[in-house]
């Protein structure tokens, strides 16, 4: 037998059994009522038959009074005498047998018809669940085509409306990932124009110098300041080479960051240490505060991309800081988050450029920004990094309205 | 990406006797699924009004605010009641949470109106998430603004909604447990797959969003 006749056969049974079941059980029950029924009027006969010594009345009355009754045994003999005593030819025995057949007929007509009415249902809903199943494919063969409006057609309103809904969001999602997909290719295009956007000037730059020093009437020291020049041009096309390849790398997926659980004091001390000899440079001085708790605390992280961004905000503080000057950084547990304020007493950032300053390649408008040398990639970087890892950085003017403080909140578990 | 929610020409105004204010004045902004979009305007340039439209909660003088390729205010009441209870998650300034039962009763209400079967195990990854394992047996008044706000935003979450629409969230709360409810909006939205539209007053809390609108005199201007 195939496991699928099995079913159906499982299936009849445990239909028709529960059925047949009942009704035997109630048909036992109605036999034994009327069985008692039948004794009781014999017993009431072996009574009359026998009642010589009492009067009829005061059997009657017994009997109604519901005393506790037996057949009367010289009232049974005198019955048996006469062969009427488990005689099934009786008028009581045929009204018992008669009430037993009426009873069976009865229950097995009801039986039949709840059989029937039980199939025929279940067949309904193997229709209806036939039918909300091919419904269910076409929306789906649907989907495939890209056609996500979904309309199942059906009486049934709970069905309709809950599975309308997850089918919608299912559509939602897979739209959405297109989208993804299809906005992904877009920022790669866009990114490729932003870079050879971005490598213009230097190139144009370079070009303009070897030019120049390709001309016969130069004297010795001009040629050695477009030497300079030359040398300067290289040196920020490779810093910028250098960080356009990490953006990318970062951009179009190619890196997933590897996530760890590590103390994230040693992710930022080595950060610290990283930009220590800049810092030493200008004589800025980098002021720790933390408390201790902190000292073991560990987080989900990649620690060189994270390293990389705190980096990138230290460069930037350390950049627009005054000579002799202090900069913070200040370390605090909160629940399920750390966080981590870089303070520092530069030029400060207008409230206005606050969300732009992390846009790819955005430079801030102040002079001071503009003379000195940047790609305005390194914050956004930090963003997209902290981002990746569930953080948040947003920045905010300094504690006594100088300088800029950077906010870096990192989630202890991550995005898992 | 797909547009999720879309205002043409949505208008509210009153009429304060011969006066006609006009809190939103013909807005029309296009917000991207997945997108967290921060509403920022000073108290009284319309935000609140606009954001109660957006989520399906105030009647528009004229307009449409189509969400999920649904006009709102083209559904029957009864029906919108039902797409907002599923579709949208709401989380106000002043957390309105039941304060009769506790946390856990508090986060998985939503389901219990819905009649939908609570899903315990995301349920439990919010609330891990959300850092409120230990709380979730407390009544809400002995929790603190920042825990409040948490629970509010678990409950906004619980019925996977596909757009949270938050109202000053922060409003009620010092300045460091912003940040710490904005980083957690933030980050269970990128975790969840949801759209955010949070308004605010405040520019620092607003850079953590991916776009900024500002709202000026009911007008809304994008500031990218």
């Amino acid at each position: 037998m195939t496991k699928r006749h099995r079913k159906k056969w499982v299936d009849a049974l445990s239909l028709v059994l529960p059925v047949l079941l009942f009704f035997a059980v109630l048909n036992c029950f109605t036999t034994y009522l009327y069985y008692q029924d039948y004794q009781c009027k014999m017993d009431i006969l072996t009574e009359v038959a026998a009642g010589a010594e009492t009067t009829g009345m005061d059997v009657a009355a017994g009997w109604l009074k519901g005393n506790d009754h037996q057949a009367n045994e010289q009232g049974k003999q005198l019955l048996e005498q006469y062969g009427y005593w488990e005689n099934k030819g009786t008028s009581f025995y045929v009204r018992f047998r008669q009430n037993i057949m009426i009873t069976g007929c009865t229950s097995a007509v009801l039986c039949l018809s709840l059989l029937t009415f039980l199939f025929y249902r279940k067949k309904a809903e193997a229709k209806e669940s036939r039918k909300r199943l091919e419904q269910l494919e076409q929306i789906l063969i649907a989907f495939r085509e890209n056609h996500f409006e979904v309309v199942p057609d059906t009486e049934d309103h709970v069905w309709q409306e809950r599975l309308k809904f997850q089918l919608e969001a299912i559509g939602h999602h897979i739209q959405l990932l297109q989208e993804e997909a299809r906005a992904e290719k877009e920022s790669t295009k866009e990114m490729v124009s932003d870079i050879s956007h971005q490598l213009k000037t230097p190139v144009a730059a370079l070009d303009t110098c070897f030019s120049i020093l390709l001309r016969n009437n130069l004297s010795e020291t001009e040629q050695q300041e477009f030497r300079i020049r030359c040398r300067s041009a290289l040196d920020g096309l490779e810093t910028l080479l250098q960080s356009l390849l990490e953006i990318s790398k970062l951009e179009t997926g190619l890196i997933q960051l590897d996530q760890k659980t590590l103390p994230i004091m040693d992710t930022i001390i080595s950060a610290v240490n990283r930009t220590y000899p800049k810092a030493a440079e200008k004589g800025i001085e980098l002021i720790f505060d933390c408390n201790e708790s902190l000292e073991h605390c560990a987080l989900m992280q990649d620690k060189r991309w994270l390293g990389e961004a705190i980096i990138n905000v230290l460069d930037n503080a350390i950049k627009y800081s005054p000579e002799h000057s202090k900069i913070t950084i200040r370390l605090q547990k909160r629940t399920g988050f750390v966080r981590i304020e870089i303070e520092d007493q530069g030029i400060g950032i207008p409230q206005s450029e606050y969300h732009k300053i992390f846009q790819r390649f955005y430079r801030g408008t102040a002079p001071e920004v503009r003379e000195k040398s940047g790609t305005g990639i390194g914050l956004y970087l930090s963003r997209q990094i902290i981002e990746q890892h569930g953080g948040t950085i947003t920045v905010a003017s300094g504690k006594v309205r100088k300088g800029s403080t950077f906010l870096i909140q990192l989630p202890e578990n991550g995005l898992s | 990406m797909g547009v999720i929610l879309e205002t043409k020409q949505l208008c509210k105004f009153y009429e304060t006797g011969e006066n006609q204010v006009k809190a939103v004045n013909h807005v029309n902004i296009q917000i991207q699924q997945g997108e967290f979009v921060a509403i920022v305007g000073k108290s009284g340039s319309g935000k609140s009004t606009l954001l109660h439209m957006l989520g399906g909660l105030d009647t528009p003088t004229s307009g449409s605010v189509i969400l999920s390729d649904k006009d709102l205010y083209s559904m029957k009441e009864d029906q919108l009641a039902v797409f907002r209870r599923r579709k949208i998650g709401f989380v106000f300034q002043a957390f309105n949470l039941v304060s009769s039962i506790n946390v856990w009763e508090n986060i998985v209400l939503p389901l219990g109106l819905d009649g939908k079967k609570v899903d315990k195990a995301y349920v439990n990854d919010i609330i891990t998430t959300l850092g409120l394992e230990h709380r979730i047996h407390n009544l809400p008044n002995t929790l603190s603004g920042g825990q409040q706000q948490r629970v509010a935003i678990a409950r906004a979450l619980v019925n996977r909604p596909e757009i949270l629409f938050a109202d000053e969230p922060t409003g009620n709360l010092d300045s460091k447990t912003s940040d710490e409810v904005i980083a957690l909006l933030k980050m269970s939205a990128k975790k969840y797959g949801q759209t955010i539209v949070m308004i605010t007053h405040d520019d620092e809390i607003a850079q953590v969003a991916d776009r900024i609108l500002v709202i000026e005199d009911g007008q809304v201007v994008d500031f990218n």
